[in-house]
């Protein structure tokens, strides 16, 4: 008996370890099919080529991975454009994987390239999987970055001294650009003829009895500027682009007017005006989270560009806000507008998104218009209407003419109502 | 169970298992998953390692040419990537060696006209000295510049010089003075160079035999034996030119003849030749050398072969994945309807085989001899030029010439066309972007390399 005793401890043993093997070896195909079905950055070298009017990503050696997963910041003129590689616009472009040799064209004269072989193609980066694959030239602004690294920038430090921008390109290249000194702003009145024009914000406030400033390039303003008793002018061949700043004219009846042939860019400025404000670009408005005020009765404030931006801005206006895009999209999800007089929101191409927007004019009256059938008004989201009539006109702009004060009221709005469309 | 020693020892036996599959588990889970990273991350700094040492070979071997000087240049080349320590028991290693494979053929159906032939102009110097090689300060670069002269009655104490004079771009511009003289009175044939704090001149202590009209005296200014070419390299862009001769004596020589020929490039990145050419319908041989081939067994990262031909370093994943990943030095560019193609490439020669092993290999690289010819090509013709190479890699390079054909926006003018093994380049000019001809720089550098 003693022996089948031990034969029997010896099967319970064998099992036991037959068992316990078997459970591991189940624990090891799960935990082994989540480690290798995780996501890596891919191991391949990913050259990034900037030459004079042409840059360029290759594939140059390692794994192959897919190649619409990516997206590609590109720094034109300053401004970061995104690509998602993912778009139908890659769909001739890019195969479905980045192999060995395989290109991607960002800037050049060849056909097929992103951007012409003369555009102001700064710098760009390639991301994957979270993780940076290639970057060249400059990034946008001072060394942010749209991945979490941000030590490897390679963007200028900010200048100290104002300067005439003769080549164009925002940073202070010596042998080419000429400092201005701080004194000769501080009168309110610069004109930098053909070159561009940078104030940084090292040399404070301007504030003088009025403002005018001229430049045939781009315009980059980092100081607050305040007009005591006369109008406020900036006037741009190029850009006008604010950092940090705000802008303020005293005084009953002084205007404010910036205009620009190119670009209008103010993310979270501040503007406070005794007069009408007019704003006019020839490229795009850029003032998301800005505060806009117009204080003096009987002035409006008005916005015209080819896009415009105003997506969590504040305007306020003692009589009427007028903004108006000429040929792209109109962007305002939740802006607030309080105004006196009448609200015209008016867009020539590319619709209105006035997503959870809270309109308030007073007894006057929401007009929203529309110049192409193709065009829509979205308003999504919870918005607030206050006017007259708790409605939101819904127009084509031939019907809104200027003033729609005497529109007629074409798609009733009910507040209720989570989306309307023309 | 009490006091039973029997099971107390099952269940030790058992805990212990139990301990075994636990680490025995954990050791799979990381051998399967960390090591190979480990070892990828190691084999793909081997990879960058070899790239990098081939890639510096094509400046070594470049330089040497342009020295005139045979060499050898050496370089090591590791064969063995970096083990993962205490768990990799054989790091991944490669072989390098030289394989048969890489020719250049070149073809010039319309007859070109053959300018320069390793630095010497080919036909007498024409173009007049009161019309320098570009109007105004437009040379960005002066690649060649040869004098030719004639001249009659220079006796004994009589001289002819040309002083040419070439200005930079600087504020306060610097000047570079070379004096070229042919005096009569010396008996040395040989040319001499002086140079002076502010002037560097050329002299020409010639024999009256030099100084005839049949027998023309020429000097190429730029010739690396004399210093004006690096006095000249340290002048800021874009330079001007200007010639002036003077006669000294009584009565006052003649020159019955005088010209130049000069390649630069201009201020806008366009080679540019001047004076005449000779008609040369073979104006290079083709050549097949071989390939400088590294091939890794990695255990994790891809295994792709590196070749060093032709100048450029090439990574292959397969017969259509191929790049450039060190280009050669090829620039291509396209203006005011002239084309230019500047190409060096490099024939190495040697003995088949490889090595293998972790000790790592040397390579030995000496310049054997360089050819160096500047054409200038009808301004219509389709096809003009075409150069074929024969490569296993004929893909990266296809890669190569369609990228740099592309972004010269060399349209019609420049078409790239591969199948196996080989990639031909087909220059045309008159209905593209290319209307006046394409001047094409083409270096042939020969080297023999040895592996060990």
């Amino acid at each position: 008996m003693a022996s089948e005793s031990a034969v029997s401890s010896v099967v319970g043993t064998v099992l036991m370890l037959g068992i316990t093997v078997a459970v591991f070896g189940g624990f090891s195909v799960f935990a082994l099919s989540y480690v290798q079905g995780e996501a890596h950055a891919p191991r391949a070298d990913i050259a990034m080529v900037k030459e004079a009017g042409a840059l360029y990503i290759q594939h140059k050696g390692g794994e192959s991975f897919p190649a619409r997963g990516g997206t590609l910041y590109v720094n034109v003129g300053g401004t970061q454009v995104t690509h998602h590689l993912s778009d139908p616009a890659f769909d001739g472009i890019l195969s479905a994987s980045w192999q060995v040799g395989d290109l991607l064209c960002v800037q050049g004269a060849a056909p097929g390239c992103l951007y012409a072989a003369n555009a102001d193609v700064r710098g760009a980066i390639l991301v994957d999987q979270n993780a940076l694959l290639a970057e060249v030239g400059e990034r946008v602004g001072s060394g942010s970055s749209p991945t979490s690294s941000s030590s490897t920038s390679t963007g200028p430090p900010p200048p100290t001294q104002p300067f005439l921008d003769v080549d164009g390109d925002g940073v202070f290249t010596p042998g080419t650009d000429t400092t201005i000194n701080a004194t000769d702003l501080q009168d309110g009145s610069y004109d930098a003829g053909p070159y561009g024009l940078v104030i940084p914000a090292s040399i404070g406030p301007i504030s003088a009895a009025a403002i005018n400033f001229n430049a045939g390039g781009t315009i980059v303003i980092a100081v607050d500027l305040e007009a005591t008793t006369n109008p406020l002018s900036i006037t741009s061949g190029g850009d006008i682009v604010f950092d940090s700043a705000a802008l303020a004219t005293l005084n009953n009846n002084n205007d404010m007017t910036l205009t620009a042939a190119g670009n209008i860019t103010g993310t979270g400025l501040e503007i406070f005006v005794d007069g009408d404000l007019t704003i006019n670009a020839g490229g795009a408005v850029n003032f998301a989270e800005a505060t806009l005020s117009v204080a003096f009765s009987n002035r409006d404030l008005t916005i015209t560009g080819a896009s415009v931006n105003l997506t969590s801005a504040t305007l306020s206006s003692a009589d009427r806000i007028l903004v108006t895009t000429t040929s792209g999209p109109l962007a305002a999800s939740l802006v607030q507008a309080q105004s006196s007089g009448a609200q015209i929101w008016k867009s020539n191409q590319g619709g209105i998104v006035l997503d959870a927007a809270t309109l308030d004019a007073g007894g006057s009256t929401l007009t929203a218009c529309l110049a192409t059938s193709t065009g829509q008004v979205s308003l999504a989201g919870t918005l607030s209407i206050t006017d007259g009539n708790n409605k939101l006109n819904v127009q084509r702009a031939s019907d809104c003419g200027t003033d729609a004060r005497n529109s007629t009221y074409v798609t009733p709005w009910n507040a209720t109502t989570q989306a309307a469309t023309e | 169970m009490n006091g039973d020693p029997g099971e107390s020892a099952v269940s030790a036996v058992v805990g212990a298992v139990l301990l075994l599959a636990l680490f025995s588990t954990a050791m799979s889970i990381y051998t399967i998953s960390t090591l190979p990273e480990w070892k990828a991350d190691k084999e793909e700094i081997q990879q960058k390692r070899v790239q990098a040492v081939l890639g510096d070979l094509r400046s070594d071997v470049e330089a040497l040419s342009v020295r005139g000087d045979a060499g050898p240049v050496t370089a090591a080349v590791p064969l063995e990537a970096a083990r993962v320590p205490l768990l990799q028991q054989t790091p991944a290693r490669g072989t390098l060696g030289l394989a048969d494979g890489f020719g250049a053929a070149f073809s010039f159906p319309a007859t070109p006209s053959l300018f320069l032939s390793d630095g010497a102009a080919v036909a007498a110097p024409t173009t007049s000295l009161a019309t320098p090689p570009c109007a105004g300060k437009c040379v960005a670069t002066l690649e060649d510049l040869v004098l030719g002269l004639a001249t009659s009655g220079v006796t004994s104490g009589k001289s002819v010089s040309v002083t040419i004079t070439i200005t930079d771009s600087a504020a306060t511009p610097a000047t570079l003075v070379a004096v070229l003289s042919h005096v009569g009175t010396a008996s040395s044939s040989d040319l001499t160079l002086t140079v002076g704090s502010t002037t560097h001149y050329v002299q020409a202590n010639a024999g009256t035999a030099l100084a005839t009209a049949s027998a023309p005296y020429r000097v190429n200014l730029l010739d690396s034996r004399y210093t004006f070419a690096s006095a000249l390299s340290r002048l800021s862009e874009p330079l001007q030119v200007t010639f002036a001769t003077s006669l000294s004596g009584s009565p006052a020589p003649s020159l019955v003849a005088s010209g130049y020929t000069a390649v630069f490039t201009d201020a806008n990145g366009l080679l540019r030749a001047t004076g005449t050419g000779v008609a040369t319908a073979t104006p290079i041989p083709a050549f097949a050398g071989q390939r400088l081939v590294y091939r890794p067994a990695y255990q994790a990262y891809p295994s792709q072969d590196l070749s060093f031909e032709g100048g450029g370093v090439l990574v292959d994943a397969g017969a259509t994945t191929q790049a450039m990943v060190a280009d050669p030095s090829l620039r291509v560019a396209v203006g005011a309807g002239v084309g230019t193609l500047e190409w060096t490439l490099i024939d190495l020669d040697g003995a088949a085989g490889g090595v293998s092993g972790s000790d790592g290999a040397t390579v030995r690289v000496t310049h054997t001899a360089t050819q160096d010819v500047v054409l200038l090509t009808p301004a219509s013709c389709n096809p003009c030029a075409s150069i074929t190479l024969d490569t296993p890699s004929a893909a990266g390079w296809a890669n190569l010439l369609d990228l740099r054909t592309g972004l010269a926006n060399a349209g019609a003018s420049a078409t790239v066309a591969t199948a196996t093994g080989q990639t031909t380049l087909t220059l045309a000019s008159g209905s593209g972007p290319v209307t006046a001809g394409w001047v094409i720089h083409l270096r042939i550098i020969h080297a023999t390399v040895t592996v060990t």
